[in-house]
């Protein structure tokens, strides 16, 4: 019976246990992430910065967010690969496709919105506390003018737009309302100041949002930009308040003047300014690090076989060099390449993403039309790919074999190493040329009357020589959003629509005569047969070259130019060039592949004219109100308490 | 050489069993009886039980010849043999009896008595009010398998089995996952819930005595919130009083394809890269003459030496499975033992895939007094999972027949794609010539314990105490070394490691109230008090630039650290349950259920939901009128109403919190500026509360003609309410996408019908019985979240089954009479886009698709709903022949009238399907294309300049009904007489065929070598989409390309 005891004891005390520990079972007690009560800390608030920073750095550089900046502009055509061709074309743009451009942004929004609403009652240091609150506002600031430019507002023509919250929200809401255009720029402007007012005016390696001072967090003078931009960017509107774009001129005039307290200086070269060196220099104002780390940079470069890295803008702009690629002449326009091809795709000339080409009419042949005293053309594309590999001997235009093409080497798929040696296989000479020197060419010559879907120069500027660990690998550069340089474009942009001519011309030329700038370096990177200095003539040759550059009336400087500066801005469709025209052609050629052609064509109220100027295939579908993107039916859908959710005009 | 140590260890093993056994029993004075139990064949009857039930008690079992002896003391009046499944007899004794000769027990033919397992207890079957299903042990095993799940497939009305995993009765849960997930049947192993994700074939199905399928709601309200996917007793063998009982459950096997999938030949494929050219310029994609997809050098050499590569005949190998169970079980009045050891083993037609498990498991009851029970249950099971052959499946199919995989000197040729645009991927044959280049292993060490003790506090009332134990821990290691194309050099090589551990206790209080009075009144009253709680925690890291091959997964010290990272979740269930049985008369019996749960997966406040159920059977042929109707033997009638819930968010803790997700930065792009930062996307969840499910039944069971015919009808009708759906929020109010909100409500009915029938029975020994069971199941939509109509991105659509598919419906394929072509200078067909649609823009031999509105444009106003998931029945039919020894069984499985997404038959480009079909840039299913000189082609004409081409998703849509023949058994049982002498009493040979033949499946008219049972979900991409957001998300019944094997295996049942 001993047993007998003890087991009832045992089966008891069990009993007890059991039923006592119920209530804790039902308790969730997470250890495995964070939850809300974490923002609520010092560390919390910093991670919901790095957060926002993070999200956007992704949000800059997919495919899917990236294409709407630039398509259907006069700058850009799609290209054969182009995954979704309406913002290129307008053609069939609906509700259904913009849910991403709304989501993310105010994820971000609501993140930041925790910050500062955190910030102000949680203690801890209060220098590093503005630090965080202004780097927070800057950042909010950021985003909201993102979709007001997108989206647009409330006015008396348009009834939606995006919603305004600047308080974090933690529980499920059905129901919300578009903010008006009015409201939305005087948040915007105000978040701009109050982050102008206290963030530092240079990185330092007190800065919690670089790496020992190095990085493309907003400063005071990114704050002071952005201000001058939302400025511009108001006053164009039907929400403009009166002075705005004097406030655009005074701000970008005192940054220029003040320039060394901020530590921000121009290159005198143009290719420095968009020098990987340099993503860390001078001119980069603001921009979304990214880097090679697996997990803090999201690069998954270790495989090697393809798909790895985050900054995809490297890729889309690059046509397919490989399979298009061919060794006989032929200057039948609509196939440029013909016979075996003589490029493999390795780790210098990159992965082809066929994604997005240059208007020919516009972009090629007009806006870049000179590539002997301006050397943005030669810096922004690459125009001529070296044999890599070996290929047959093709056939001129009478069938008879040019000779076999010496290939470089080494041919790498692992690293970046330039060629040094081989014959060049592809030339895109940039003007039309005589049959005799396609027959003298031992590889393929395409024209500018050839270009077409599959086959166009390529961006070059956003290349990565040092980051990447495979041939398939995107980009581990930064995404620049701020360059110094477009304080000086919106102060020129500002004068001119001040009326203060003269101002706007002295402000454009220091961009235009900087671009005229080159050095015997540069002429490595260009085809031979293409305009470069020596140095023996460099000084002369650049001197020459500045002064043709420059707007004005003096011997040998663009009258043209100067002539159409003094022509006031017109919207109207079909009206004969401004110098609104001179200022937005100079953006081209100073920005081009940089995201923001469709915002830069909206701000100044030119989309519309310069599409049916410049780019037949969006002319076709635009409309007066594609100048804003519609609302996601997502968020019409989903606001199902209160007043429904209105559209954009026209949607 | 691994089969000897095998045997030694079963050598061993025996050794042990053999000095366990018992040796014998004292009995006191008095008379000694003896005698032989048999059953109506004269077949002895092992372990009979032959018990005097008068005081004193004593008891004996038969042996191994169906003999006894008993000593009984001298005024022993009678004796009561009972053996389960027959009559029991009660002899009288006189004092002079001694051996009392054969002793005939009758078949139990009136199956109503039969006890059944029910939840937290056994019921006399005629007294189960709910819709209650039994398979046992011999039906199961007449399909050998690794496990239980395949067993019962096409064996149980309303359970749907696809490839491994169950439904009962339909969905129910808008947005699940359509096999399985939030309507996954749940399990309960002797009494205990199988943790969620755990493998049921863990459990050695050798080891299984049988299994109850409880279907509707009236059944499994008494596991509540877990009760609405239906409930799955496993009962496993436990001893039985009697002398020891040896059994060797044996089979071996090989596997080898059923069918290669066809693919192009060599000639085929040339032709396909030449018609990809009439393609290209018929179509106006490019006016090249030549093929983007040029031959490359080495297919160049392959065609001039006229090399046809069949791939597919070089990667497979035969594989093989060994199954050995060897079990001991017996016991006597107090203590009663079974314990079992199982090894086995099988590999997969692809080479370096390899499944071990070994079983050990041990049942021990032991009577500590007469009022105190106790016992054990336990289980455990290693094993070893080597998948390092991957799947080279896709690629063996996929790669040109042009190429060789050799070298002329004979060695593997690593790079046979150079030259081609796919130049990276590897050789088919890689990791089968390569095997120490990459490595795979998982191993899995999953113990599951019960314990109970049971506490008769008087005659009618027990308290019982179990708890449960079920560990798992789990380690998988990965590597991937140089393969001379992905990984060229040691910094790419990669190595993961992943080790995850698991525990679910469960501890039930559970109180026993049976009492009968006035002799016809019959009360049963259960109450149940139970936790449970559930933790999982794991490690996973990552590294890369491996020293060597040697080192696998196990050194990742020696190499660069890629990732880290480490979780645990922990979860709770309490629950409280009563029930009360009453039954009069054998005639009417009466079930009330409620159960009351709470889940701290919910928020505070919703956590509690209490499950009420009430059933009712009439024994109709028990009514005295009844009897003159003497055709009819047993008929019944039972309704039932219960409200069960699923799990409510499927074991994943912390999902109303609001979780902050992980987004990392790195300031400065340097590693000094690395940063983990934060964003909000989920917001806090205060509302979530059970999503239930109401469901009646009304069931008839009958037997007629002496029971020659028997069976069940059930009717049903479910409603469920509540159904947790991601809300999606405003983008504004800051994200919360899919939040988890009860939106929703799905309704089902059905009915099943389900029967047995002794075709003939002949006395000279030949029978052939049919079971037969067919399962309608009509479920819809009955609303959406926020009163939507539809929500098409899902395909989810009022008034339609769970998951539909919605796209635009093709009728053909374009024709040259659509458009006018015209010869261009190097003599092909250049043809015009077609005349009638405007967009997209399509020429001759591109798909063509209905235009619903009539407007010229296919777009999504001509999307309709092409036709569901779900099949509009399932059923099963299994035949049973004996003739003396010999014993032939087939099971027959069908599921008809579902659709298929098949996306590799598609020319959708590579989203979820056959990358770049019809573009000539890999070899293809498909022969039948279109071309201007075979208009009758069913498939669009291939392109090698188009990589998607417009509309491709509604090429995708086949009907994928099938019936296949399941497995064929053929058994031998060698007379015992033969055997008696040898010390073994049965022994049971056969030979078993799985898959044997498909006997209807359309698809496979399409793509031959198919399993048209597929099973696998694939992403569906739409006709107007391609990745840009318009891949369809919703769970849908896809097929991939799989292995279609067929075993053949040879077995034996050894009883000694």
């Amino acid at each position: 019976m001993k047993i007998y005891k003890k087991i009832s004891l045992i089966v008891a005390m069990i009993a007890v246990i059991t039923a006592s520990s119920c209530k804790k079972l039902l308790v969730e007690n997470p250890h495995n992430g964070l939850y809300p009560t974490y923002l609520g800390t010092q560390a919390g608030i910093f991670a919901a910065i790095t957060g926002v920073l993070s999200g956007l750095r992704g949000y800059y550089t997919n495919e899917g967010n990236a294409l709407p900046f630039y398509s259907g502009t006069d700058e850009q055509n799609f290209a054969a690969s182009a995954q979704t061709q309406v913002y290129a074309t307008y053609n069939g743009l609906n509700s259904g496709q913009t849910t991403g451009q709304f989501k993310s942004p105010y994820e971000f929004i609501n993140t930041l919105n925790s910050a500062i609403q955190f910030g102000a009652t949680v203690n801890f240091d209060p220098t590093v506390k503005a630090q965080y609150l202004a780097q927070a506002q800057f950042l909010r600031g950021f985003i909201y003018m993102y979709l007001t430019q997108s989206f647009g507002g409330v006015t008396a023509t348009n009834p939606s737009g995006p919603a305004i919250h600047t308080t974090f929200i933690t529980q499920p809401a059905t129901s919300d309302q578009p903010a008006t255009l009015s409201a939305l720029w005087a948040l915007i402007i105000s978040d701009f100041t109050a982050a102008a007012a206290n963030l530092p005016n240079t990185r330092t390696s007190s800065d919690p949002f670089t790496a020992n001072g190095v990085g493309l967090d907003a400063t005071a003078a990114t704050a002071q930009a952005y201000l001058a931009k939302a400025y511009l960017c108001r006053a164009y509107s039907s929400a403009a308040v009166s002075g705005d774009f004097q406030q655009a001129a005074t701000i970008t005039a005192s940054l220029i003047a003040n320039a060394g307290t901020y530590k921000l200086a121009l290159y005198p070269d143009y290719s420095q300014a968009i020098a990987q060196a340099n993503d860390y220099g001078t001119e980069n104002m603001f921009g979304f690090d990214m880097g090679a780390d697996p997990t803090y940079a999201s690069y998954n470069g270790s495989n090697g076989s393809g798909g790895n890295g985050i900054n995809q803008l490297p890729v889309f702009f690059r046509w397919n060099y490989i399979s298009n690629s061919g060794v006989n002449s032929d200057n039948s326009l609509t196939a440029p390449t013909s016979g075996a091809n003589d490029m493999l795709r390795d780790m210098y000339n990159g992965r082809p993403y066929i994604r997005s080409r240059p208007t020919t009419g516009y972009t090629i042949n007009f806006a870049f039309a000179d590539q002997i005293h301006d050397s943005r053309y030669d810096n922004t594309f690459q125009t001529f790919w070296i044999c890599n590999v070996a290929t047959p001997a093709g056939k001129d235009l009478n069938g008879n074999p040019k000779g076999v093409l010496a290939v470089t080497t080494p041919v790498s798929l692992l690293s970046y190493i330039p060629p040094t040696n081989g014959d060049t296989a592809i030339l895109f000479p940039g003007v039309e040329v005589p049959d005799a020197r396609r027959n003298a060419f031992k590889g393929q010559m395409t024209t500018p009357a050839q270009y077409n879907i599959n086959v166009f120069p390529t961006v070059k500027k956003f290349d990565d020589a040092i980051g990447r660990l495979g041939q398939n690998d995107f980009s581990t550069r930064p995404a620049i959003q701020m360059r110094f340089s477009e304080v000086y474009m919106m102060n020129a942009e500002a004068n001119y629509m001040l009326g203060n001519t003269a101002a706007a011309i002295a402000s454009l030329n220091v961009i235009r005569t900087r671009a005229a700038f080159r050095t015997p370096a540069d002429g490595t990177y260009i085809p031979a047969s293409q305009y470069h200095v020596t140095a023996g003539n460099q000084a002369a040759a650049n001197a020459t070259n500045a002064n043709a550059m420059t707007i004005g009336t003096g011997p040998g400087q663009n009258a043209a130019l100067y002539a159409q500066m003094q022509i006031p801005a017109n919207t109207t469709i079909g009206s004969p060039l401004c110098g609104m025209d001179v200022i937005l052609d100079e953006y081209t050629r100073e920005y081009y592949g940089d995201l923001r052609r469709w915002f830069d064509l909206v701000r100044t109220n030119q989309l519309l004219r310069r599409v049916h100027l410049y780019n037949q295939e969006a002319a076709a579908n635009i409309q007066t109100f594609s100048v804003l993107r519609p609302i996601p039916q997502d968020q019409i859908n989903q606001v199902v308490t209160g007043p429904k959710y209105p559209q954009n005009t026209g949607y | 050489m691994e089969k000897l140590k095998l045997i030694k260890s079963w050598k061993t093993l025996l050794l042990l069993i053999c000095m366990s056994l018992f040796s014998g029993t004292i009995f006191a004075q008095g008379i000694t009886l003896r005698g032989k139990v048999v059953d109506d064949k004269g077949e002895a009857l092992i372990g009979a039980k032959v018990a005097v039930t008068t005081a004193p008690a004593t008891a004996a079992s038969t042996n191994i010849s169906g003999d006894f002896t008993l000593k009984v003391p001298a005024d022993t009046k009678s004796i009561t043999i009972s053996y389960i499944g027959y009559k029991s007899v009660d002899m009288p004794i006189k004092s002079n009896s001694g051996n009392l000769g054969e002793i005939p027990l009758a078949v139990d033919a009136n199956s109503l008595s039969e006890v059944v397992v029910v939840g937290y207890g056994t019921q006399q079957k005629r007294d189960v009010t709910g819709s209650t299903v039994s398979v046992d042990a011999a039906s199961l095993q007449e399909v050998p398998s690794a496990g239980v799940v395949n067993q019962l497939e096409g064996k149980v009305a309303g359970l749907d089995v696809v490839n491994g995993t169950m439904k009962i009765r339909g969905n129910r849960t808008i947005g699940a996952s359509i096999t399985g997930g939030a309507d996954a049947p749940l399990l309960v192993v002797d009494g205990i819930p199988y943790p969620a994700g755990t493998n049921i074939n863990d459990i050695d199905p050798q080891n299984i005595k049988n299994v109850e399928i409880l279907k509707d709601a009236s059944a499994t309200a008494i596991y509540g919130s877990r009760g609405s996917g239906g409930v799955i007793l496993v009962t496993t063998n436990r001893g039985r009083v009697g002398r020891s009982i040896t059994t060797l459950n044996a089979f071996y096997g090989i596997d080898d394809m059923a069918q290669n999938f066809k693919v192009l030949n060599a000639a085929q494929y040339l032709q396909l890269k030449n018609d990809a050219v009439v393609g290209q310029l018929l179509q106006a994609t490019t006016t090249a003459t030549t093929n983007s997809y040029v031959l490359s050098p080495l297919e160049q050499a392959g065609q001039a030496a006229g090399t046809n590569t069949n791939w597919q005949n070089l990667l497979y190998q035969p594989a093989y499975q060994a199954d050995q169970t060897l079990g001991v079980s017996g016991g006597d009045e107090n203590t009663t033992y079974n314990i079992s050891a199982g090894y086995r083993v099988s590999t997969a037609v692809e080479p370096n895939n390899r499944n071990e498990r070994y079983t050990l498991q041990a049942q021990l009851d032991h009577s500590v007094s007469k009022s105190i029970r106790i016992g054990v249950n336990m289980s455990n099971t290693l094993t070893y999972t080597d998948a390092n052959g991957g799947n080279n499946q896709t690629n063996a199919i996929q790669i040109s027949p042009l190429l060789s995989p050799f070298n002329p000197n004979g060695s593997l040729d690593v790079t046979p794609w150079a030259g081609l645009t796919d130049s990276s991927y590897p050789n088919p044959l890689y990791q089968k010539y390569n095997p120490a280049a990459s490595y795979n292993n998982t191993r899995n060490f999953h113990d599951f314990t019960n314990l109970y003790a049971e506490w008769t506090i008087f005659k009618d009332l027990k308290y019982k105490l179990t708890a449960g134990y079920d560990q798992q821990q789990q380690q998988q290691a990965q590597y991937a070394g140089i393969n001379g194309t992905s990984i060229l050099n040691q910094a790419n090589s990669t190595a993961s490691i992943n080790d995850g551990f698991n525990y679910t206790y469960t501890l039930d209080n559970l109180l026993t109230y049976d009492h009968t009075f006035a002799q016809k009144h019959h009360v049963t009253f259960v109450a149940l008090f139970s936790n449970e709680k559930h933790h999982n925690d794991g490690v996973i890291a990552g590294a890369k630039n491996i020293p060597g091959d040697v080192n696998q997964a196990y050194y990742l010290s020696g190499s660069t650290e890629t990732s880290i990272s480490s979780s645990e979740s922990e979860n709770g269930l309490v629950s409280e349950m009563a029930r009360l049985n009453y039954s009069y008369d054998g005639r009417y019996a009466l079930t009330a259920t409620v159960r009351n749960d709470a889940s701290s997966e919910l928020s505070t406040g919703h956590q509690y939901l209490a499950y009420p159920a009430l059933g009712a059977a009439w024994n109709v042929s028990n009514e005295k009128w009844m009897q003159q109707y003497s055709w009819i033997d047993n008929l019944k009638v039972r309704f039932g109403y219960g409200v069960t819930s699923n799990g409510p968010l499927n074991g994943n803790a912390y999902q109303t919190l609001g979780g902050l997700t992980g987004a990392y930065y790195e300031y400065g792009s340097v590693a000094t500026g690395d940063a983990a930062g934060l964003l909000v996307n989920s917001l806090v969840n205060t509302g979530l509360t059970w999503q239930k499910t109401g469901e009646y039944n009304l069931g008839i069971d009958f037997g007629v003609l002496k029971d020659r015919l028997t069976g069940s009808i059930e009717l049903y009708s479910d409603k469920t309410t509540g159904i947790i759906l991601g809300n999606q929020l405003p983008p504004t109010v800051g994200g919360g996408p899919n939040q988890p909100t009860n939106l929703g409500t799905s309704a089902n009915k059905g009915l099943e019908i389900s029967l047995t029938s002794i075709n003939i029975q002949n006395k000279g020994g030949f029978s052939w019985t049919t079971d037969f069971n067919i399962a309608f199941s009509r479920e819809r939509i009955v609303s959406l979240p926020n009163g939507n109509q539809f929500n098409i991105g899902n395909g989810e659509f009022d008034g339609w089954p769970l998951n539909v598919v919605y796209d635009n419906r093709q009728i053909g394929i374009w024709q040259l009479a659509n458009a006018t072509q015209t010869t261009n200078s190097s003599g092909y067909l250049v043809s015009t886009p077609v005349t009638s649609q405007s967009s997209p823009k399509e020429y001759p031999g591109m798909i063509r698709d209905l235009d619903v509105n009539g407007d010229g444009v296919i777009n999504n106003a001509d999307n309709q709903i092409i036709g569901t998931f779900q099949p509009q029945y399932t059923g099963g039919i299994t035949n049973r022949f004996s003739y003396k020894g010999v014993d032939v069984s087939i099971v027959i499985a069908a599921r008809m009238g579902q659709i298929a997404a098949v996306p590799y038959l598609s020319s959708g480009g590579s989203t979820g399907g056959w990358a770049f079909l019809g573009t000539s840039r890999h070899n293809q299913p498909y022969e039948n294309y279109w071309t201007p000189t075979n208009p009758g082609g069913t498939f669009a004409e291939p392109n090698s300049a188009a990589q998607t081409i417009p509309l491709a998703s509604s090429e995708q849509y086949f009907n994928d009904s099938w019936i296949k023949a399941r497995s064929i058994n053929l058994g031998y049982t060698i007379p015992s007489r033969y055997l008696s002498r040898v010390g073994i009493s049965s022994l049971r040979v056969y030979l078993n065929c799985s898959n044997p033949f498909v006997i209807y499946a359309p698809i496979r008219k399409v793509s031959d070598g198919i399993d048209p049972e597929g099973g696998n979900t694939a992403a569906v991409p739409t006709s107007n989409g391609g990745w840009n957001g318009n891949i369809l998300s919703q769970p849908a019944q896809g097929l991939n390309i799989g292995e279609y094997t067929r075993n053949w295996l040879l077995g034996i049942n050894l009883k000694f």
